[in-house]
């Protein structure tokens, strides 16, 4: 599955909650349904924690976190997060939110 | 032994040897576990009673946790190259090992037994030492100097938790002491003869597929106080390299929860109960990787650390 630009919803929500451990710089995240650990920057760990919480959209989130003091412009963050959402599909942390 | 609760060491090899053929075996207390073990072989007597001669014998345990026994091989092999087996509850899940070595079988049989069923632990490759209540864990893999170091330290003033295993209870998020023989391999043997030439080794055996193995007894104290538990103080990811002056490098604690991850045997089976107890570790602790080519300046580096 692929992260293409458009309005598509992401959740992290899929049924079993994400385990935190958050040591300040660094976060970790403890997937049950597949067993993973992942070692998230500061930036992965916000776009995951703002999923687990509502659905949103590749723009919702570059908002959300330009809101929060992240990046300059929206065009330097878009990039950013879709390729964060795109690891994030890989590991089985988030799929596109039902309608 | 009908009716009393004595050590291993009080009893004559040839009374250890006639129980570990009896039908109900010899019950063994070692640490949260009582390991009941038959033999009808006869060279298991010998170095078990010499290295677990502080271990209480508990003839009529209603209870153990893991029944095993070493039996002869089967067919030409009782007599031919002679081989024995190792059984948990009458199966046997390994390739028979030549019957001079029964107790390096013994040891890594056991070892099988407590990675495959003791989840209520978070079981981490680690050897674990605790002085003053303070506990450190040596999570390492195989070839790090973790036995060695493990050794040195427990012949230095530290309390030998365990060498194989770090036992991390799930549930009292603590180390639980399981002090069995150190196993040794190769040079390390003679490394720790020449540190400590006052402990007490068993047999050589060559040509293991560890290649050559002794056990280093653990010391009275360790074994008498194998019920007393410890907070991890310090996780040390140790790394022998000849020559090395010692060099502590911190770890940031997401990176050591990585590695301390890792290095849990049952960590996939424990879930998310053993990612919440490796954090908690790494919470209480400091976190390093330690290079050394010295065992002393190595142990005086840790003592500094913990003190």
């Amino acid at each position: 599955m692929n992260v293409c630009p458009g309005r598509s919803a992401w959740t992290a929500s899929l049924g079993i909650p994400l385990v935190w451990e958050d040591f300040g710089e660094e976060v970790l995240v403890y997937c049950e349904r597949s067993g993973e650990t992942h070692y998230l920057n500061l930036t992965a760990a916000e776009i995951l924690s703002l999923l687990e919480e509502t659905p949103k959209s590749a723009e919702d989130l570059v908002m959300e976190l330009r809101a929060a003091g992240a990046g300059d412009e929206a065009g330097d963050l878009l990039p950013q997060v879709e390729a964060i959402l795109q690891q994030f599909v890989h590991a089985g942390l988030i799929c596109t939110a039902s309608p | 032994l009908h009716g009393f609760t004595v050590k291993l060491g009080e009893l004559a090899e040839s009374d250890v040897a006639s129980a570990l053929g009896g039908p109900t075996g010899i019950a063994v207390s070692m640490g949260p576990f009582v390991v009941r073990i038959r033999a009808s072989i006869d060279t298991l007597a010998g170095p078990l009673a010499l290295l677990y001669r502080d271990f209480q014998v508990h003839p009529e345990a209603p209870f153990a946790d893991f029944h095993v026994s070493l039996e002869p091989g089967r067919g030409l092999r009782r007599w031919y190259k002679p081989q024995v087996q190792f059984k948990l509850d009458g199966l046997s899940p390994f390739e028979p090992f030549p019957r001079d070595t029964a107790l390096p079988l013994f040891e890594w049989g056991l070892n099988w037994c407590i990675g495959q069923r003791c989840h209520q632990y978070l079981i981490l490759h680690a050897a674990s030492l605790e002085r003053n209540g303070k506990a450190v864990l040596l999570p390492a893999h195989p070839g790090s100097g973790k036995s060695t170091l493990c050794a040195a330290m427990a012949n230095r003033g530290w309390r030998l938790l365990s060498d194989e295993f770090g036992l991390y209870d799930l549930d009292r998020h603590c180390l639980v002491p399981l002090p069995r023989p150190v196993a040794l391999k190769n040079a390390s043997i003679e490394v720790i003869r020449r540190f400590a030439p006052e402990a007490t080794l068993g047999p050589l055996f060559p040509k293991t597929r560890k290649g050559t193995v002794a056990h280093l007894r653990p010391s009275p104290e360790a074994v008498a106080r194998m019920e007393e538990t410890a907070r991890p103080a310090l996780v040390v990811f140790p790394k022998f390299i000849p020559g090395s002056p010692v060099i502590a490098s911190s770890m940031s604690k997401g990176h050591a929860l990585l590695r301390l991850a890792h290095n849990a045997f049952n960590y996939e089976v424990t879930g998310a109960d053993g990612f919440k107890a490796a954090a908690r570790i790494i919470r209480g602790a400091e976190s390093l990787e330690l290079c050394y080519g010295d065992l002393d300046a190595a142990i005086a580096k840790i003592d500094r650390l913990v003190s």
